[in-house]
């Protein structure tokens, strides 16, 4: 195939350079200046490293004669010649390697689709930062590793602050110029395109022209987090009760294994799930004959965070002191009894936590809901209905706003408010671990459910109360007040008293909330591959891309490439940065301290931020300011910032786990640190680094709402590089179920993302469990 | 272990029953007996205003209140029903849910055997006496300050042509081209800068498009599909491309737009025209027993002031 960007290998550097500098002048002056530019350029490479050649070997000299070990020694020399070498090589080395490197970067980001600009920034920060690493390597080989491993783990810094700034920067404007509490507490969002509100016009309510104001989608997001909560939470904690303490030994290990395997299916084929098989059912039972509503998205995203909420509040009860069990039943109580009052409550701070990362995903999940919530812009106002979360108004807009326009700036500041809220579930999150690692859960508690639930319970009614336009609403009044009691999701303290009188019913419903996990799970992976195993063949796999219309037939294999690209380049970017920043927090910072703290916030925050929060970030920095357009580039960079927390984390229990020995026995025998990490330390971790590269991998195969922003979102031919747009399988499949006469092939894709799922989760357990013996082994 | 087995047959028996209850109650409805669901497309796409703009009561003794002016009244701050993202999303929905009703661009339902597209007034979609306001404006857009790369040039030459007409009005549109002459392909790539011709925009227009596309690699020799770069995201795309909102530095032109809201035919560093004219059809699913709907009883759904197909259907 010709080379459709062969214009970018054919242009000499120094003349595009030329280019840039004098663009509007005439071919004849153009000419003269590049031959001087070529002259000088070439005249500087050409004396310049002999120079350097003599230089290297005074300092090498000087090394070995004064047995001096660190650049502060030779900075403290008397010897001027010897500074003149220093500071020169230090200075031109760093020249001619960000020159060269330019050049390599440049020539390379042809290929990637990278500005001129962009290309030279990047090389020439890796050039100095290269050059400044070597040249502290040659006199100090621990602190040059040391800065390295720091670099890397400020990535994690940098992200956080970049997606802040630029989120703030495009979105702050239209909330201010709506007026913050406005934008966040009127009750109208209108868009109308003949008569959108502009720039510093007073928002009048009323009126043709239209309003930005995201009440209605912030109730819609509690309310969607709630149900998830509620329905999601409560399955999940009574499951994993069940896993740990009721369930036959030998179904144990499929159980827990099948829960994980729910965690790895798309969001898409959720949301298609929901739309396609709950929708019309729960259709029947609504009033209104629509099943679209907050029934329906607490239903789904339930599924969803089931995974979350049941490994988590798992370990926690897992790691309840066995002596508590024993106690129990030693004083006469049945296991029931023991389990419900005295195991689960010592485990209550873990589950709160899992409960309140639950609430965190569910807040953050996008292309799920947008499929079965109903997607209108009013508040969410009894079961059935139809509303809109802060991430559907997003993606829902986002396509039809017009770049620069107050409806854009108001979309942005969406996301503003989404990261606000999440950050708030974040530091709640990290105020009850905090808590919890120091044993002052008793404490903790009642503090959360008078700070959290109590004015949440009043707003909720408030917001009810208010909104009086139609008679029906005094049940759905008292639906809140009565029913609808919050505290009983939170904490298990009503659980706990229902269970006084009836452990072993509490028992059998937790027995049949493990069912309708498995059954959730089941239904779904069956309902996908019972329609679509049987329309994945060859062609459909590997058919040439023969055109877009309708007669033509689709073919999976410019999807299966582009995936492939792109889990190649997010794996590049991520898994090493990650590797690096947990090598750093874990073996040169000590625990609390405050560059830790600092990098873990970091990393935490970026953990918590939703994937459509990093799609536009994608959006407005990589596909717009730095113009690498819809592209497997920018996507698989905001990726790879999303997979570095799990990157980071994994890696660090990894390394936490190895013995504090190995690092011991090793410097008794003489090796240095940067020796012992590599040779001892990230050995003994490997079975955890693959297993979290393994589930990296998963992550990326089903991230479908930010590529949606960054990378594109039609079925398209095979990219030519890294340059061109395309479509991942999960994207595809998205693609594919919008289009008629489509379905046999969208379930098709559908069934290989879920096989590729099913594979990767059980080749992660079997090769975790393989290497895991086999370094106990050695 | 036999209580054990006891409550896993209690879990089964109960889950069955759930889920036996409910596609029991699935099967049991007609149509006719249940409430409408009134789908709309996301506010801001040209085939919302067209629709918002179009649909209108006759009742009110000559003032015609459209659903546009309808929206703008106090306290009318959304349609009835649900939303849906982008005319697929439409599509999908309605094709699942039996008591649906929607609106999308004619061409791309008409074939469609689990859709039935609804006749208005009497009139089915195309004959003289449908509502002439149901027509809407394709718009192409292409940034005015660069001259575009040859061969998205020859692209927008070849969709102007009269082998472009002939495409688009075997799909079903009207050509909105004035005086199409016929297009004649160098018969080798130009050269110099290559490089794919990007086309971006909106979901409206995308079925058309992609015949076109397809239209140009079987009428130019030297074309292969690789030559084209290709994301329906959206009108605000295209209108991002068109005005040279995707141009970077010295990066060649190689980006058209397109639009489904005829608005954006005045969009700043652009220049536009008009490619088809599209009818949007009123679409319900297949079981639904109604062939025929009129513009008062449209507007009645879509304020919510009708809410049973019964109602609709005897009427």
């Amino acid at each position: 195939m010709q080379n459709v960007y062969g214009y970018v290998y054919h242009t000499h550097f120094v003349e595009l350079f030329m280019d840039i500098l004098d663009k509007n002048q005439n071919i004849e002056t153009n000419l003269n200046a590049r031959k001087i530019s070529r002259i000088f350029f070439l005249a500087v490479l050409g004396f310049l490293p002999p120079l350097l050649i003599m230089a290297y070997i005074k300092i090498k000299r000087h090394k070995e004669n004064s047995n001096a070990s660190s650049l502060l020694d030779f900075a403290k020399s008397n010897d001027k010649r010897l500074l003149i070498a220093l500071w020169f090589t230090i200075v031109w080395t760093c020249v001619l390697a960000s020159t060269i490197s330019a050049f390599v970067v440049y020539f390379i980001a042809g290929w990637f689709g990278f500005p001129f600009i962009l290309a030279f920034i990047i090389a020439t920060v890796l050039a100095v930062a290269i050059n400044v690493l070597t040249l502290v390597a040659v006199f100090d080989k621990e602190l040059s590793f040391k800065i390295g491993f720091l670099v890397s783990a400020i990535v994690a810094i940098v992200a956080v602050f970049a997606i802040f700034f630029f989120l703030i920067l495009e979105g702050m404007p239209a909330i201010r110029d709506v007026g913050f509490f406005r934008f966040i507490f009127g009750r109208t969002w209108r868009h109308d395109p003949n008569n959108p509100a502009v720039w510093g016009h007073d928002p009048t309510y009323g009126g043709a022209r239209s309003v930005y104001n995201i009440l209605p989608m912030v109730v819609g997001t509690i309310v969607a987090a709630i149900g998830a909560l509620v329905i999601g939470g409560g399955l999940g904690v009574l499951t994993a009760i069940c896993i740990v303490w009721f369930c036959p030994k030998r179904l144990k290990p499929f159980v827990s294994q099948a829960i994980t395997l729910l965690a790895g299916i798309p969001s898409v084929i959720f949301g298609f799930f929901g739309m396609q098989v709950l929708l019309p059912l729960l259709g029947n039972i609504s009033p209104t004959g629509n099943g679209s509503g907050p029934l329906a998205v607490a239903i789904v995203l339930g599924m969803m965070i089931l995974p979350t909420v049941v490994a988590i509040s798992k370990n926690s009860i897992e790691a309840v002191n066995q002596s508590y069990y024993e106690a129990g039943v030693a004083l006469g109580a049945s296991k029931e009894r023991t389990v419900f009052k005295a195991v689960v409550p010592a485990a209550k701070s873990g589950i709160l936590a899992s409960l309140i990362l639950g609430i965190g995903r569910a807040v953050g999940e996008t292309m799920a809901v947008i499929m079965v919530a109903g997607n209108v812009a009013v508040m969410p106002d009894g079961l059935f209905q139809p509303f809109r979360t802060l991430t559907v108004n997003i993606v829902f807009e986002m396509a039809y706003s017009e770049p620069g326009s107050l409806h854009q700036g108001a979309l942005v500041g969406t996301g503003v408010v989404l990261l606000g809220f999440v950050l708030i579930i974040n530091i709640v999150f990290n105020f009850i671990k905090r808590n919890n690692n120091s044993n002052k859960e008793s404490i903790i508690i009642p503090t959360i459910k008078r700070i959290v639930c109590k004015p949440f319970v009043l707003v909720c009614s408030k917001v009810f109360k208010n909104n009086t336009t139609k008679a029906d609403n005094s049940d759905i009044i008292d639906i809140v007040k009565k029913d609808f009691n919050f505290e009983s999701a939170i904490s298990t303290s009503l659980l706990t008293r229902f269970i006084n009188v009836l452990p072993k019913i509490t028992k059998i419903i937790s027995f049949i909330m493990l069912g309708f996990s498995l059954f959730f799970l089941g239904s779904i992976i069956l309902y996908v591959l019972i329609n679509g195993l049987g329309h994945i063949n060859w062609g459909l796999l590997t058919g040439d891309f023969t055109g877009f219309g309708r007669n033509h037939p689709v073919t999976l294999r410019p999807a299966i490439i582009t995936t492939l690209m792109y889990i190649l380049l997010t794996s590049v970017i991520a898994f090493p940065l990650g590797i690096l920043t947990a090598v750093f927090l874990q073996e040169y910072t000590k625990r609390g301290s405050k560059v830790a703290k600092i990098i873990e916030l970091a990393v935490e925050t970026l953990a918590g931020t939703p994937s459509i929060v990093y799609g536009l970030f994608g959006m407005i920095l990589f596909v717009t300011i730095l113009g690498l357009g819809l592209s497997i580039t920018s996507g698989s960079i905001v990726v790879a910032l999303m997979t570095l927390p799990l990157t980071v984390r994994a890696t660090q229990e990894g390394l936490k786990s190895v013995p504090d020995t190995y690092r011991e026995g090793s410097y008794a025998l003489g090796a240095g640190k940067v020796r012992t990490i590599f040779r001892v330390v990230i050995p003994s971790a490997l079975p955890s680094i693959v297993t979290m590269i393994i589930l990296g991998v998963g992550r990326m195969v089903a991230e479908t709402a930010s590529l949606m922003f960054t990378m594109g979102s039609s079925l398209g031919p095979d990219p030519v590089g890294y340059a061109s747009s395309g479509t991942t399988l999960a994207v595809a499949f998205y693609a594919l179920v919008r289009t008629p006469g489509r379905e046999n092939e969208a379930f098709a894709a559908a069934s290989i993302l879920i096989l590729i799922v099913l594979v990767l989760n059980i080749g992660a357990t079997l090769i975790a469990s393989f290497l895991k013996k086999k370094t106990i082994a050695s | 272990m036999k209580k054990l087995t006891k409550l896993f047959l209690l879990m089964v028996v109960i889950i069955v029953s759930i889920v036996a209850v409910l596609g029991f109650t699935a099967c049991a409805n007609d149509v006719i007996d249940m409430q409408i669901i009134a789908v709309s497309r996301e506010s801001g796409s040209g085939t919302r205003s067209q629709w918002d703009s179009s649909i209108h009561n006759n009742l009110d003794g000559g003032a015609r209140v459209t659903l546009a002016s309808w929206l703008a009244q106090p306290g009318n701050s959304q349609l009835a029903g649900e939303m849906q993202n982008g005319q697929p999303g439409v599509v999908t929905r309605i094709r699942s849910q039996r008591n649906a009703i929607g609106y999308a661009s004619l061409s791309a339902v008409e074939n469609d055997s689990n859709l039935r597209v609804l006749n208005i007034g009497g009139f089915a979609p195309g004959a003289t006496g449908y509502p002439t306001a149901l027509a809407r404006d394709y718009v192409i857009l292409t940034y005015e300050n660069v001259d575009l790369l040859p061969i998205s040039q020859l692209f927008l030459d070849f969709i102007q042509s009269t082998q472009g007409q002939a495409i688009v009005e075997g799909e079903g549109y009207d050509f909105s081209v004035s005086n199409p002459i016929p297009f004649t392909a160098p018969t080798s790539r130009p050269s110099g800068q290559t490089g794919p011709v990007q086309v971006r925009g909106s979901t409206s227009v995308e079925p058309v498009m992609q015949e076109l596309i397809d239209g140009f690699v079987a009428a130019v020799s030297w074309a292969v599909v690789g030559d084209f770069d290709f994301q329906a995201g959206g009108s605000g795309q295209g209108v991002t491309a068109g005005s040279g909102g995707t141009i970077q530095g010295s990066e060649p032109n190689r980006t058209i737009g397109m639009s489904s809201n005829a608005a954006h035919i005045d969009t700043a560093n652009a220049s536009t025209f008009f490619l088809a004219q599209d009818t949007m059809a009123v679409i319900v699913h297949r079981d639904n027993p109604l062939t025929n709907i009129t513009m008062e009883q449209l507007f009645a759904i879509y304020t919510g002031a009708a809410t049973a197909w019964r109602d609709i259907i005897e009427a």
